[in-house]
C-alpha cells in the first residue's frame, strides 16, 4: 500500500458513497442520475491518474495517461450538463450545445492521437507526461467548458431566490475551490516544485466539489455555510482526536510490548479504519437500538413518532368525534391498551360513558392529578375497586389552563406490562395536546350552535315581521273597506235629504216664499257639499285599493266651469268675494271623465273661496284652448308657505295656515285633483306666495283629448 | 183626462223609495213600491207599470238579476227600466246597459227633477 493508492481508495470511496447516498434517496430526478454518473466518471478519472503511474506496462501507462487527461476534461462536461438540470431546467442555446459537442469531439480526437500527450517517460516512482503540440488546444477546451459552467452557475445564482440560490451557491463554491485547487496543483506548484506530481492530488479538489454537489442536492432547507464549516471542523477534530488517542497508544504499546514498530502501511490502515469506525458508530448504534428494542421490548414505541402523528392529526380537525377517534387510533397502535375511552364533562358526545362512570367522575373531579395509575390507589379503596372491576388501568386528565375537559380511561396493556413513567409522560403530553384541540372544537361547536340559534331567531323575527306586515295590510284593507262602506251608507240618507229639500223648495209641498226658498237652497247647497265630500273620501279609498277608474265622456269644460261657478257664486257672494270668469267661445269638446274633472274644478274654486283673505278678495277663473287646454283659478288669498309646497298634494295633507282658517278641511281635495289630472295625462298648475295668493289649475295637451 | 202613468219602484231602502213615491205622486203618477226582487216580477205583471225604477244593490236577488228576468219575460220586456245605484262603479253601468237597462243613474248625484225628466222621456217613447 502506498500513499497514492490510499488516497485513490479513500477518494473513490467517499465519491462513490456520496453518489450512492444521493442516488438511493431518490433515483428518479435527472439531476440525481447525472450526479451518479459524475461520481463514476470521477472515480474513473482518479483511477486513470493512478494507473498512469502504476500501470503494468509503458504502453498501458500511456493509454491511461491519455485517458486521465480526457476523462478529466469529460468530468467538467458532465458537471456542466448537471448544471443544465440544477436547480432548475435551463437548456443552453443550441449554438452553445453544438460548440460543446464539437469541443468534445475535437478533444477526443487530439487526445487519443498523440496531439496532447506525446509520450511518457518514467520518472521517480511516477510517470512524467510530455505534452504534445496540441496540448494548448486541450487546455483551451477545458477552460472553455469551465467558463460555460461558471456562466451558467452565475446566471442561475442571479435568477434563483431563497433556497435555490443557496444550492447554486454550494455549486459555485465547489467549482471555485476545485478550479483553484486545479490551478494550484497544475500550474503554480509545479512551477515551484519541478517534481511535483500532479494527477494524484487533483482529486482532492474534485472530491470537495462532489461533496458540495451532494450537499446542494440533499439540503433542502436554508443552511448557513458557516454552520457546515463549523460542524465539519468539529466533526473532523472529534475524529482526529479519537484516532490520535487510539493510534498513539497503539503505536507506543506495540512498539514497547512487541518490539516491532508498526509499519507506515499499518499505521495508515489503522488511521483509516479508526476514522471509518468513528464515523459509522452513531448511525449503527441507533439502528441496533431500534432493532433490539423491537425484539425485546414488546411494547416498544417511539414517543416522538407518536407525538408527531398526533400533532399532524390534531392540526387539521375541528370535529369532536374525529378528534376522539383519531387520537384513540394513534394511541392504541402505539401503546396497545385493551381499550381507550374518552369522557368529556361538558359535552354530550360521550354521554353513554359518562352515565356508566357517573359515580366515579364526581370523585375524580375532587382529586388533583394529571395521570392516575389505578394500581397506585391502594389508599382509596372504593376507587381502587371500581377501577379494577372495570379494568381501568390508567386515567389521564384532559385539561387546559382554564378548565378540566374530561378524562381518558386506559385499559391494561395487551402485553400485560404495567404503565411506566415514560408512558405516563407521553400520555400527559398527548393529553394536553388533545385537550387544547378538544377545547377549540367545543368552542367551535358553540359558535356553530350560536350561529344556528341566531339564524333561527332571525327566521322567527322575519316570520313575525311578515305576519305583522300581513296584519297591517289587512288593516289597511279593512280601513279602506270601512271608508268605502261608510261613504256608501252616508250617501243614501244624503240623497233623501236632498230630495225632500228640493221638493219643498220646488213647491211640491205648498207654496214657498222667496225667503223660504232661499233658506232651503242653502240647505241644498250644504247637503250637496256633503255628498261631494263623501264622494271624495270614497274616491280616495278607491285610489288606495286600486279600484279607481276614469271614464271618457265627451265634455264641454266651458259649460262645466260655468255651472260650477253658478253653483258656488252664492257662497262667494255671501263672503263678499268677487268671482270673475269669462267663458271662452268655441271651446272644443274633450274626452274627459266629466264627473271627476268637474269635482277638480269645483274643488279649486271652492278652495279659493275658503282661503280668501277677509278684505278685498278677488278670484279669477280662466279657461283657454289656444295652445294647450288650460284651466286656472287665481286668487289673492292666504297662499301656501314654501316649506309646505312639496307636501301640499299628498293625501290628507293640510298646510298650517289653511288649518287655522278652515279647521274642518279634509286635505283630500287637491290630492284627488292631482290623481285625476295626472291619470288623464295632464299636468298640475300650481304657484303660490304666502300672504299674496295662489294659482291652482291644470293643463292638458290638446291632441290628447280631442 | 190624461192617462195616469204608473211607476213601480223597486228598492230595499225604505227612505229612498218613500221619497221617490212622494215626489212622483205629487207630480201625478201612480206608484207602487216593492222592497225586494222576488216581489218585483209578480208585482210588475199585476200592476203593469209604465216605467220601473230599479235599485242595483238588493239582498238575495240583485237588481241585475231582476233586470235580466224582466227583460227576458215577454210580458214585461217592453217596460222601460231605469236603474238606480248608490255606488259609482262604471263597470256596473256597462253591465246594466248590456242587460237592457234603458237608463243608469246614480242616486246621490241625480236630483229628483232629472229622474222625473228621464221617466217622462222613456214613457213618451
Amino acid at each position: 500500500m502506498n500513499l497514492e493508492l490510499f488516497v485513490l481508495l479513500l477518494s473513490s470511496f467517499i465519491t462513490l458513497t456520496l453518489g450512492l447516498l444521493v442516488f438511493s434517496r431518490d433515483w428518479r430526478p435527472t439531476t440525481n442520475k447525472i450526479y451518479a454518473v459524475l461520481s463514476l466518471v470521477i472515480v474513473a478519472w482518479m483511477s486513470s491518474s493512478y494507473f498512469t503511474d502504476h500501470g503494468w506496462s509503458m504502453s498501458s501507462k500511456l493509454v491511461f495517461a491519455k485517458m486521465a487527461f480526457y476523462i478529466g476534461f469529460f468530468t467538467i462536461v458532465v458537471f456542466y450538463s448537471f448544471t443544465w438540470f440544477f436547480p432548475s431546467y435551463t437548456l443552453p442555446r443550441l449554438i452553445t450545445r453544438i460548440s460543446l459537442y464539437l469541443t468534445i469531439l475535437v478533444l477526443l480526437i487530439i487526445t487519443f492521437s498523440n496531439g496532447v500527450v506525446k509520450s511518457i517517460t518514467p520518472g521517480n516512482g511516477a510517470t512524467i507526461v510530455n505534452p504534445g503540440k496540441l496540448y494548448w488546444i486541450f487546455i483551451l477546451g477545458i477552460v472553455y467548458v469551465f467558463v460555460l459552467v461558471l456562466v451558467n452557475l452565475i446566471s442561475s445564482y442571479k435568477r434563483e431566490i431563497g433556497t435555490e440560490k443557496n444550492r447554486v451557491l454550494y455549486l459555485l463554491i465547489g467549482s471555485g475551490v476545485a478550479a483553484a485547487w486545479g490551478i494550484l496543483t497544475n500550474a503554480i506548484l509545479p512551477a515551484f516544485f519541478p517534481n511535483w506530481h500532479t494527477p494524484a492530488y487533483d482529486s482532492f479538489g474534485v472530491v470537495f466539489l462532489t461533496a458540495m454537489v451532494m450537499a446542494a442536492i440533499i439540503k433542502h432547507k436554508l443552511f448557513d455555510i458557516r454552520l457546515i464549516v463549523a460542524r465539519s471542523i468539529g466533526y473532523t477534530l472529534t475524529l482526529s482526536s479519537i484516532a490520535l488517542l487510539y493510534i498513539a497508544p497503539a503505536i507506543v504499546i506495540t512498539g514497547h510490548l512487541f518490539n516491532t514498530p508498526l509499519k507506515t502501511n499499518s499505521v495508515i490502515t489503522l488511521i483509516v479504519v479508526t476514522f471509518i469506525a468513528a464515523v459509522i458508530f452513531q448511525p449503527i448504534r441507533n439502528r441496533f437500538n431500534k432493532i433490539s428494542s423491537k425484539l425485546f421490548y414488546r411494547d416498544f414505541y417511539e414517543p416522538q413518532e407518536v407525538l408527531d402523528k398526533l400533532g399532524t392529526l390534531l392540526v387539521g380537525i375541528s370535529d369532536i368525534n374525529k378528534i376522539i377517534d383519531g387520537s384513540t387510533d394513534i394511541l392504541m397502535s402505539a401503546i396497545k391498551p385493551q381499550f381507550i375511552e374518552f369522557i368529556l364533562i361538558n359535552d354530550d358526545t360521550t354521554n353513554e360513558r359518562k352515565d356508566k362512570h357517573k359515580e366515579i367522575i364526581s370523585k375524580l373531579s375532587k382529586l388533583k392529578f394529571n395521570t392516575l395509575v389505578s394500581d397506585e390507589l391502594q389508599n382509596h379503596k372504593e376507587m381502587y375497586d371500581y377501577l379494577h372491576s372495570n379494568n381501568i388501568a390508567l386515567i389521564v386528565k384532559l385539561r387546559t389552563s382554564k378548565e378540566d375537559l374530561g378524562y381518558m380511561l386506559f385499559g391494561y396493556k395487551q402485553s400485560g406490562i404495567l404503565y411506566n413513567s415514560n408512558d405516563e409522560k407521553l400520555l400527559g403530553i398527548a393529553a394536553d395536546e388533545i385537550a387544547i384541540t378538544l377545547q377549540n372544537a367545543l368552542h367551535f361547536r358553540e359558535i356553530q350552535n350560536f350561529n344556528i340559534t341566531l339564524q333561527q331567531k332571525i327566521e322567527d323575527a322575519t316570520h313575525q315581521l311578515r305576519q305583522a306586515n300581513t296584519k297591517l295590510k289587512q288593516l289597511d284593507e279593512t280601513k279602506d273597506d270601512f271608508i268605502s262602506m261608510a261613504s256608501h251608507q252616508l250617501r243614501t240618507p244624503l240623497s233623501v235629504i236632498k230630495g225632500y229639500v228640493k221638493m219643498v223648495s220646488m213647491g211640491d209641498a205648498g207654496n214657498v216664499n222667496k225667503q223660504q226658498k232661499e233658506f232651503l237652497n242653502q240647505a241644498l247647497i250644504s247637503s250637496e257639499n256633503m255628498v261631494r265630500l263623501v264622494t271624495e273620501l270614497l274616491n280616495v279609498s278607491r285610489i288606495t285599493s286600486g279600484k279607481f277608474t276614469l271614464e271618457k265622456n265627451e265634455v264641454n269644460l266651458a259649460d262645466v266651469v260655468e255651472s260650477e261657478i253658478t253653483q258656488l257664486s252664492n257662497l262667494a257672494e255671501a263672503k263678499g268675494i268677487v268671482l270673475r270668469y269669462r267663458k271662452p267661445d268655441d271651446f272644443p269638446i274633450l274626452k274627459l271623465d266629466e264627473e271627476k274633472t268637474r269635482q277638480v274644478i269645483a274643488n279649486f274654486i271652492d278652495n279659493a273661496i275658503h282661503y280668501a283673505k277677509p278684505k278685498n278678495a278677488k278670484i279669477f277663473v280662466e279657461l283657454s284652448s289656444e295652445d294647450d287646454i288650460i284651466f286656472k283659478v287665481i286668487d289673492n288669498g292666504i297662499g301656501v308657505p314654501s316649506s309646505e309646497k312639496q307636501h301640499l298634494f299628498s293625501k290628507f295633507y293640510r298646510a298650517k295656515n289653511a288649518k287655522e282658517v278652515r279647521p274642518d278641511g279634509t286635505g283630500v281635495g287637491i290630492y284627488l285633483a292631482k290623481v285625476v289630472i295626472q291619470e288623464q295625462g295632464g299636468e298640475l298648475i300650481f304657484q303660490s306666495k304666502e300672504g299674496s295668493g295662489s294659482t291652482f289649475g291644470f293643463k292638458f295637451n290638446k291632441k290628447d283629448l280631442l | 183626462m190624461d192617462k195616469v202613468n204608473k211607476v213601480l219602484i223597486v228598492d230595499d231602502d225604505d227612505q229612498i223609495s218613500k221619497m221617490y213615491t212622494t215626489h212622483l205622486e205629487i207630480k201625478g203618477f201612480q206608484t207602487m213600491r216593492v222592497a225586494n226582487g222576488e216581489d218585483a216580477l209578480a208585482t210588475t205583471i199585476e200592476f203593469k207599470p209604465d216605467a220601473i225604477l230599479l235599485d242595483v244593490m238588493m239582498p238575495k236577488i240583485s237588481g241585475f238579476d231582476v233586470l235580466d228576468i224582466l227583460k227576458n219575460t215577454k210580458q214585461t220586456a217592453s217596460i222601460p227600466i231605469i236603474m238606480l245605484t248608490a255606488l259609482s262603479a262604471p263597470e256596473d253601468r256597462e253591465k246594466a246597459l248590456k242587460l237592457g237597462a234603458d237608463e243608469y243613474l246614480e242616486k246621490s248625484t241625480t236630483d229628483l227633477p232629472t229622474i222625473l225628466e228621464k221617466i217622462n222621456k222613456l214613457i213618451s217613447k
